[in-house]
């Protein structure tokens, strides 16, 4: 099983460096890239059987000694978190590989570094190393980079759309840089385990801590689109090619989230304690802020960005009420609402590619015209809504309680916010619904074609199905996090009892 | 035995003067085959090279060292002047004018490589010459050109100010201390004395002539225009081994403890090294010439390499020595694409790249490396450079120093923007149909051998970071 991780790992990278010197068209570039993706799906759903549900440390953990002396090894392990994480990664680069069609060219190098992106995610979620992880997220950027740049939707914009993302996140990637570099100074180490150990015999003092938990938190906040650091987002994810946004949206994206539970709030228990407030204020501007522009959308991908981005502030929210409920539910989200965002995007990605248009009002009647494709959208719609029933309604809820059972009030104030924020993305998903996939069928319309065929509709069920599954039994996946979970958050849901309990005196 | 520490050295210079008699007197072989000859030559005293143990003992009475870390950056340099050999044959203009060209290289190489080894400051004098005469010449070689003479002319006076400032410098520090020889100097200042104001005033004017030879500020301003100007295989010889042997240079001067000087000494290069990685950054936004934009670039990782420099510890020696290594490599990848491009166009335009990778995948797949390099990006080795010189500056800390990482790490993403421009060019562009570029089999090796340096030291750097900590400490 150690080494199975390992190969989940490395098997896309190798494919990728196979892939660009190899000879052969599209045929044997997309089904290189197909066998690939649903290998590592494969090995990932293993993993995911395989793993131990009473442990809370990572496991399946192997090391290769790399170099020595600075405390940097090539590490990896998955707990309970880089678990969900993983097989997001997993199904997200399955279906991104079978939704990629018409391509334009290219097809052999733009495969290459589709695999490079997905092993690259593969790292950097499975990574005990702190460097290693920075190493596959700064790769990360190199590889989106080229592949909106190059095979972006938009001849000008998306060179402009490009340029602008990788120099907002790689500005993220540096700060993260410099502040795990003053952790594995004070910690002695950049491996994880042995970094916690340092931190806890050496602390910071808190006001460092909370210097570096900012520095950390507008690091990662790049990636999860924290407003007002999201501007590059919107852009970049409509001039991405499909699979490409779907990857940046669902998979990139979650690097953030990750990076946030993984690194700045256990390595950094009292400053991510100090900065409290500072996500609850986060968490409600870009919860009303993405809703209230996304209100205003008429691009169906702009749309679908902005509320991600009011998504995002749901998942300051969770990680901000930091107890088990709350950073669960941040899980739950990692997974669902990238799922959900990531649906959305193939199908959106699907009807551009056929009708050229973007914009909500010039595919209505999608329904009638293309069932399969407007009933997807529906679906989608309403699951990033969160109606019970999917995963998405589940994390809500969770993030919700957390926030409320927290019991400070400005996380309280912010979970009525993050209610009304729910109300919002309803308005917006439903009103799109209506206009664009209902509604009277307009010209472009007619240059759809449905999906018919099983492959073509497979990546859509594949979505669907994890989203449903999660949504109805959403202890597949609360079962493998929580302990880990709890390891999070033990330090400050013990006080936070302590606060709750002197408040009832 | 004496002779045991410069007989790299005598045998670039005999080598030298071999091109220039077999061009003389046989007029009838190819210029083009001596110069191939001269490379491999140069690859055969780099394996000679191999065969050499270092020397405990300073030799020539204390002038000149053979110790492990001349030994290394000697190797490193040689390999550099094998690359930059082949980059030199292959240029028309260069051949035409017989083997002068190379002969002049194996000279300024012989120089550098004793700037790897001198241990006093009057030999120290006598090998920056050595090396700066030969690159006078080399910058303005192709002499009908005149924005090559211009270039060459600005080398020139730059070159004589801060030769002169190198050698007042040396004269107050020999008037301080009464010794040139560099561990006398350090006893003499331990000593202790009325005059270290002195000594103060002359180290700063040589770190200053020094500074001429790195693109330090205030003395870059020839940088961007020397590279542009200059035959491109000058250019390329100045941007690697040139800066690579003023930087070992400094950091034997470091090392010894001469430089810097006191508080005020450090605080001056903190400066020095800030404003010269600011300007570099800066200035390369806006350039379109891709020789020009490596001057820049050139500029900007000095600045890099300074900051090495000044943390003064073992483990940014360690960085320094590691990023000069990558960095050699990096630079001449990049230089040895651009010959080649600009041979088949004639112009170093970055448009003249416009859609290099459908006219030749090797070179854009070279360039796209040599770029992400420079820039600092994973899995290629200057992204380890940067990453080992600010870890070590956040090592050290204090604030002087965390001002100087975070200016580090904000450069790297500014200057990703005009790195990413030229690939952009290269990859995105389209093109006007011009036909393939056609590529050397020499330049192909070189080629090769600089993209495994990048992608070797990025992916698996233990073997020399293991080398480099046993010559420098840990």
């Amino acid at each position: 099983m150690d080494t199975l991780l390992l190969l989940t790992i490395l098997l896309p990278l190798g494919a990728a460096a196979l892939l660009l010197p190899l000879p052969g068209g599209v045929r044997i570039a997309r089904g290189l890239a197909l066998t690939v993706t649903s290998m590592t799906l494969a090995m990932t759903a293993a993993l995911f059987l395989a793993f131990d549900r009473n442990t809370s440390g990572a496991q399946f953990m192997s090391s290769i000694p790399w170099l020595s002396g600075y405390g940097i090894s090539f590490s990896v392990g998955l707990d309970g978190i880089s678990l969900a994480a993983f097989l997001l990664t997993a199904l997200v680069a399955f279906a991104g590989v079978l939704v990629s069609r018409d391509l334009k060219g290219r097809n052999r190098q733009f495969y290459a570094l589709y695999l490079a992106l997905v092993g690259g995610a593969f790292g950097a979620f499975a990574s005990t190393n702190l460097f290693f992880f920075y190493f596959f997220a700064e790769f990360e950027v190199l590889c989106s980079y080229v592949l909106i740049a190059g095979w972006g939707r938009l001849k000008e914009s998306s060179d402009r759309a490009a340029m602008q993302m990788t120099l907002f996140v790689a500005a993220g990637a540096v700060l993260i840089l410099l502040a795990f570099m003053v952790l594995a100074v004070r910690g002695g180490s950049f491996d994880l385990s042995a970094l916690r150990e340092g931190l806890q015999r050496n602390p910071f003092p808190v006001a460092e801590q909370s210097v570096l938990f900012v520095m950390l938190l507008a690091g990662f906040g790049v990636l999860i689109s924290v407003w007002p650091l999201h501007v590059w987002a919107p852009p970049a994810y409509a001039a991405a090619p499909t699979s490409v946004s779907m990857l940046s949206a669902g998979v990139l994206k979650q690097l953030g989230v990750y990076g946030l539970l993984r690194f700045a709030v256990p390595l950094l228990p009292d400053g991510a304690h100090h900065c409290m407030p500072l996500l609850a204020v986060l968490a409600i501007i870009n919860i009303l802020y993405g809703g209230l522009i996304a209100l205003r959308q008429k691009d169906w991908k702009l749309l679908i960005s902005y509320g991600s981005i009011s998504h995002a502030g749901y998942i300051l929210l969770g990680i901000a009420a930091m107890n088990r409920v709350g950073v669960g539910g941040v899980v739950v989200m990692m997974f669902a609402g990238a799922l959900s965002v990531t649906l959305l995007f193939a199908l959106a990605g699907a009807v551009e590619e056929q009708a050229g248009t973007r914009e909500i009002t010039r595919f209505s009647g999608l329904a009638r015209h293309a069932p399969f494709i407007g009933g997807c959208t529906v679906i989608a719609a309403l699951a990033a809504a969160g109606l019970p029933g999917f995963a998405g309604f589940v994390s809500e809820i969770m993030v919700l309680a957390g926030a409320w059972m927290n019991g400070s009030v400005l996380l309280r104030v912010a979970a009525a916010a993050g209610t009304w924020g729910l109300v919002l993305t309803a308005v917006y998903m439903l009103r799109a619904v209506r206009e664009g996939v209902f509604g009277p069928p307009a010209v472009d319309i007619l240059k759809i074609l449905d999906a018919r065929t099983f492959m073509s509709r497979f990546p859509y069920l594949l979505l669907l199905g994890a989203l449903l599954a999660v949504g109805v039994a959403p202890r597949l996946l609360v079962d493998p996090i929580q302990r880990s979970v709890a390891v999070l958050t033990a330090t400050h849901e013990s006080a936070q009892v302590n606060r709750t309990t002197m408040d009832k005196r | 035995m004496e002779f045991y520490g410069t007989q790299l050295e005598i045998m670039l210079v005999l080598l030298g003067v071999a091109g220039l008699l077999v061009n003389a007197f046989l007029p009838r072989v190819s210029p083009r085959l001596i110069g191939g000859l001269m490379a491999i030559s140069v690859g055969a005293v780099l394996v000679y090279s191999f065969l050499l143990q270092p020397a405990p003992e300073p030799l020539f009475g204390g002038f000149y060292r053979m110790d492990a870390s001349a030994l290394f950056f000697k190797r490193l340099l040689l390999a550099g002047t094998c690359l930059a050999l082949v980059l030199a044959m292959e240029s028309e203009a260069i051949r035409a004018e017989g083997t002068e060209f190379f002969a002049l290289m194996t000279f300024a190489s012989a120089g550098m490589l004793m700037l790897a080894s001198v241990n006093e400051f009057v030999c120290l004098f006598v090998a920056l010459e050595l090396v700066t005469l030969c690159f006078y010449v080399l910058n303005s070689f192709l002499n009908r050109d005149v924005v090559v003479l211009e270039a060459g002319l600005k080398y020139w006076v730059m070159g004589a100010i801060s030769a002169s400032l190198t050698a007042y410098g040396i004269g107050y520090i020999y008037g301080a201390t009464g010794q040139t020889q560099f561990d006398a100097v350090r006893a003499a200042l331990a000593a202790g004395g009325g005059t270290t104001g002195a000594y103060g005033f002359g180290s700063t004017l040589v770190l200053l002539g020094l500074g001429f030879k790195l693109a330090m500020v205030p003395f870059q301003v020839w940088a961007p225009d020397v590279y542009q100007g200059a035959p491109t295989p000058a250019s390329a010889f100045l941007a690697s081994c040139s800066k690579v042997a003023g930087f070992v240079l400094l950091l034997r001067l470091v090392g010894a403890g001469l430089l810097p000087y006191g508080s005020s000494g450090l605080t001056l290069m903190v400066w020095l090294a800030g404003l010269t990685l600011l300007y570099g950054t800066l200035g390369a936004l806006a350039q379109t010439d891709l020789k020009r934009l490596l001057g820049y670039s050139s500029i900007a990782h000095a600045g890099f390499l300074l900051m090495g420099l000044v943390v003064g510890t073992a483990p940014g020696r360690v960085a320094l020595a590691y990023y000069l290594t990558q960095y050699l490599f990096t630079v001449l990848c990049a230089f040895l694409v651009i010959s080649t491009v600009a041979k088949a166009t004639g112009r170093t335009g970055r448009a003249t790249l416009d859609g290099l990778y459908r006219r030749s995948p090797v070179l854009a797949l070279a360039l796209f490396m040599a770029m992400m390099s420079l820039a600092g990006v994973p899995p290629l080795s200057g992204a380890l450079g940067k990453f080992f010189i600010l870890l070590a500056l956040v090592k050290q800390g204090g604030s002087a120093f965390y001002v100087l990482a975070v200016l580090g790490a904000l450069a790297s993403v500014i200057s990703l923007f005009f790195y990413i421009g030229v690939i952009k060019a290269a990859f995105v562009a389209a093109d006007g149909g011009e036909p393939a570029i056609p590529v050397s089999l020499p330049t192909r090796l070189a080629i090769g051998l600089c993209m495994a340096v990048m992608l070797g030291l990025g992916i698996w750097p233990q073997p020399l970071m293991e080398l480099l900590r046993g010559i420098f400490g840990n």
